[in-house]
């Protein structure tokens, strides 16, 4: 005889072969199929449970651990994992970064960032594959440009200009 | 990247060596401003192709052009609009209606070395660059992004800082320093005409309209049957708004006439659009008035802001004004703005 055993309290099993039982229960499953009923039990949400049997020269105890469902096994997405990767870095670097300078403006901080993720080579690849370069010394030109004489002093302007600013936005 | 600020960072040098440059990227005319010179330099942003087969070296002597990597050759800036003028041709441009034009993509490489030459020599120097952007049109779909990128690039390869500055903006930075940058720059340009509301130094709005010098001409020109070209050459010459016309042949006249119409047009336009557009995006209370300057080539003619006041005192506006009054040189005011820039930025970099 094999039986099945579940401890914990408040649910209703139908396993098909048999009537229909609320646990904590044990049952009788000998006429059912092992596949079955653990199939069952797990698509209950049940994984805790014990199936005994009496049967000479065959192991007497199972638990669930013994029916844990195989894993498929995951597929390697290289994307998902450069991706993770790049994320990785990113987060060694800011707290890295804020370990170093706590003081440290915020922009400052972002600022940095921004400037170690330009220097990817990837973007500097991917640029150079379409865009046209820009040849200086195959042409030659000739021309003679207007000139107009700059006639006011500027430099009151600019220091007006710095002063609203709070200094340049340029490093 | 409307004034966010993308650079390369050459070599580092001492900042006090700095070359600051202010470069006004306009539809009809590009102008260049240096901390190192007591001049603007200015070349017409066209060109003719030539055939060739057809001229000898020898007789462009006395003219400009460009003889591109691949051989072509191309009659540049005041040049290109004379002879065409002669031949009757269209002259090519490398932007039209404020931005790098569809038509024209093989043109960048005219355009490059034609920036190259304005520019001049910063060869082992230090040399930082705003150069100057419309704002997204409210009347045209096109984005700015790809000619914003393009300048950027022609600058990179010379080995330039830059920066992009609206251009409406560099209007308030050369002729607003009395009221502390607060004021309302509108630049009547070629192709466009960009409006920009500061407070403090403070962009508050900007926006552009794709109606500008360009749409004068190509309506005049389409309402007489004639090539833009020769109207521009017939406004250039002769349209004012004031004073009298010495005009005696009937056909400039009516060109004129026309010329006169559709300037009015353009105006009541761009300050219904202003009215518009403060209304719907300014948030920011202004309590105090605002001056207006008015720039542009095309706001040059003699009388061209007396017209502008006429058409502005029927409208009720949402701000106060000070004052209306021209950019002390309309043609400079932008790369003036934009050297102000420069040399601010630069400054605050030390």
């Amino acid at each position: 005889m094999v039986i099945l055993k579940i401890k914990e309290k408040g649910y209703y099993v139908t396993i098909p072969g048999i009537t229909p039982f609320r646990t904590p229960a044990e049952v009788d499953i000998t006429s059912i199929g092992l596949a079955v009923v653990v199939s069952t039990l797990h698509s209950n949400g049940i994984d805790k449970f014990e199936i005994v049997s009496d049967i000479p020269g065959k192991r007497s105890t199972f638990t669930q651990d013994d029916f844990s469902i195989a894993r498929k096994k995951e597929k390697k997405d290289e994307k998902y994992e450069h991706l993770t990767g790049q994320l990785d870095e990113l987060k060694e670097l800011v707290s890295k970064l804020l370990e170093r300078n706590v003081n440290e403006k915020r922009e400052q901080i972002i600022e940095r960032i921004i400037e170690r993720r330009s220097d990817s080579p990837i973007v500097e690849e991917i640029e150079d594959m379409f865009i046209p370069e820009i040849n200086f010394s195959g042409g030659k030109i000739k021309s003679k440009t207007e000139s107009i004489s700059k006639k006011e002093d500027i430099f009151d302007n600019v220091d007006l200009l710095s002063k609203l600013k709070g200094g340049g936005s340029r490093k | 990247m409307t004034d966010k600020v993308k650079e390369e960072q050459a070599t580092p040098k001492k900042k006090e060596d700095a070359v600051c440059i202010g470069l006004d990227c306009g539809t009809m005319h590009l102008v260049c401003a240096r901390s190192d010179t007591s001049e603007f330099k200015i070349t017409r942003n066209v060109f003719l192709p030539v055939d060739k087969d057809n001229v000898q070296l020898t007789e462009l002597s006395e003219i400009s052009y460009v003889e591109s990597g691949d051989g072509d050759l191309f009659i540049i800036g005041s040049d290109a609009f004379k002879y065409a003028n002669i031949f009757g041709h269209e002259v090519s441009r490398p932007m039209e209606k404020g931005l790098i034009s569809p038509k024209e993509i093989s043109a960048i490489d005219v355009l490059t070395l034609m920036i190259k030459d304005l520019i001049g020599d910063v060869k082992e120097k230090e040399t930082y660059c705003s150069y100057s952007i419309p704002a997204e049109a409210i009347d045209e779909g096109r984005s700015i992004t790809y000619h914003e990128n393009v300048f950027a690039r022609i600058l990179s390869n010379l080995g330039i800082n830059y920066t992009a500055v609206n251009e409406a903006m560099a209007i308030i930075y050369s002729e607003c320093a009395a009221e502390k940058f607060s004021g309302i720059g509108i630049s009547f340009g070629a192709g466009m005409a960009n409006v920009a509301v500061s407070y403090k130094g403070v962009e508050a709005l900007k926006f552009s309209t794709a109606r500008a010098g360009d749409w004068i001409d190509f309506n005049a020109a389409q309402s007489l049957g004639m090539i833009p070209n020769r109207v521009t050459s017939i406004k250039e010459k002769y349209m004012k708004f004031s004073g009298s016309v010495e005009v005696k042949n009937k056909n400039t006249k009516r060109v004129l006439e026309a010329l006169y119409y559709y300037h009015k047009a353009l105006i009541e336009y761009t300050v219904k659009k202003v009215i518009e557009e403060f209304n719907k995006k300014v948030n920011i209370e202004v309590d105090e008035p605002l001056p207006i300057i008015i720039s542009g080539g095309t706001s040059m003619p003699e009388g061209f802001t007396e017209l502008f006041k006429t058409v502005i005192s029927g409208q009720e506006l949402p701000f106060d004004v000070s004052e209306i009054r021209r950019a002390k040189n309309p043609l400079t005011a932008v790369a003036n703005g934009l050297l102000i820039r420069t040399m601010s930025d630069v400054k605050g970099m030390k």
